[in-house]
């Protein structure tokens, strides 16, 4: 099969949902073309921004930054150890190489040492490993990037994550949830930074192909707490149908974040009650929220209670 | 008729009378762990199919090269099935 840009080299990836096939270099600036048309037409980042890229190791993160350097955005990395055994020494390990060969450092958080790792808070609290680590990951997102003066966060999710996000909420009626999805979560005032999704319209085949095809070490291994997570029942689902209808992903979810789609522009979704006004601070760390403490703080004392009762129990 | 014990990597076909061990596509699954040995040559889709992998959850890879899906392997090759899909 021949690249269908430049018709001479010899394609290495095929993407039947746009109906191409691209030789390496010809891919570079199709994947390119991607994310840059993703960020001018939602206008995720400016060119004046300092981006807080949040890495975890894997492919999408590497990639991100990957191409937001190389797209001349000013970036930093933040790496969040969770503490996991094994997997985050590897992740890690993956971070630092890559930020090296850049002659970058990223700034790591370690959550151990925050007195929340990811495994011992999933026995401590009654809740989904993933929701835990999402509720722990966003808190340290916003604090270092409040800290660093950075003026948005970016993460790596891709439209397979996005659209088993909007499959999820829509087969479960979220509708707080769908009025809020989107790959840019504006910033409000009292500290609580604009977040985006730069590579919403990349699949994650087209994000592996591209970190492959780079050279980019990422881990390989799947999170070993994530094994249960909904969100890949949703993908798996998804996948199928995309097997077999190439291009419903990127139709599903562009038409979802289309102006004119009722479920994004209802009186509730224009201004869902809990979201209602400017954050306040977190009574026990001044981060913002929009209740009297903060969801990290509450889970960190529920962590905390549920450490001293074991240790209560085991000193019995 | 001789009767040879393939090697790995071999299959054992019959050419007239005689068998003899012929080299096979090794797929390796690294993330499952799994290694498979396919006769060849075959196409990409062909062999994720006979895998029982879906296409649009992996990239597949010989060595440096990163293959598309009609791209014909064959036998004596080894190839890597990557699964792209993350959870969380």
């Amino acid at each position: 099969m021949k690249c269908k840009r430049c018709r001479r080299a010899e394609a290495a990836v095929d993407l039947p949902s746009h109906h191409a096939a691209f030789c390496p270099d010809c891919f570079f600036v199709f994947f390119r073309r991607q994310v840059t048309e993703g960020i001018r037409k939602l206008r995720l980042l400016a060119p004046e921004d300092r981006v807080l890229v949040c890495v975890s190791g894997g492919k999408d993160s590497l990639v991100l930054w990957d191409v937001l350097m190389d797209e001349g955005y000013e970036t930093e990395g933040l790496y969040i150890d969770l503490g996991i055994d094994g997997y985050s020494d590897r992740s890690k390990e993956k971070v630092l190489a890559y930020a090296a060969a850049r002659g970058k450092t990223p700034i790591v958080v370690e959550l151990a040492k925050e007195g929340i790792p990811i495994p011992e808070a999933a026995r401590c609290v009654r809740m989904q490993e993933c929701s835990i680590c999402g509720t722990v990951k966003r808190y340290f997102f916003n604090r270092v990037a409040a800290e660093g003066k950075f003026t948005v966060v970016a993460t790596g999710h891709n439209l397979d994550d996005e659209t088993a996000r909007l499959l999820g909420n829509l087969l479960h009626w979220q509708r707080d949830h769908l009025a809020r999805q989107h790959p840019l979560l504006p910033g409000a005032g009292g500290g609580l930074v604009r977040k985006v999704k730069p590579l919403w319209r990349v699949s994650e085949v087209e994000s592996a192909a591209y970190g492959f095809l780079k050279g980019i070490d990422y881990v390989t291994e799947e999170c070993p707490m994530s094994g249960d997570a909904t969100s890949l029942v949703y993908k798996e689902a998804l996948s199928r149908i995309e097997d077999r209808m190439p291009g419903t992903r990127i139709v599903f979810y562009q038409g979802f974040l289309d102006p004119s789609n009722p479920l994004r522009k209802g009186p509730e979704a224009a201004a869902p009650a809990e979201d209602a006004g400017t954050p306040r601070a977190c009574a026990s760390c001044g981060a913002p929220t929009y209740a009297e403490t903060c969801s990290y703080c509450r889970m960190r004392e529920r962590v905390r209670k549920a450490r001293s009762l074991r240790a209560a129990g085991g000193s019995r | 008729m001789e009767y040879l014990t393939p090697r790995p990597g071999e299959t054992q076909l019959f050419l007239g009378n005689t068998m003899y061990n012929e080299l096979m596509i090794t797929v390796r699954l690294p993330q499952k762990k799994k290694e498979l040995e396919i006769p060849g040559p075959r196409r990409v889709m062909d062999l994720l199919a006979e895998a029982g992998v879906r296409p649009t959850t992996v990239i597949v890879t010989q060595g440096r090269k990163l293959l598309t899906k009609d791209h014909r392997v064959e036998d004596g090759a080894t190839i890597d099935v990557l699964s792209v899909v993350s959870g969380g």
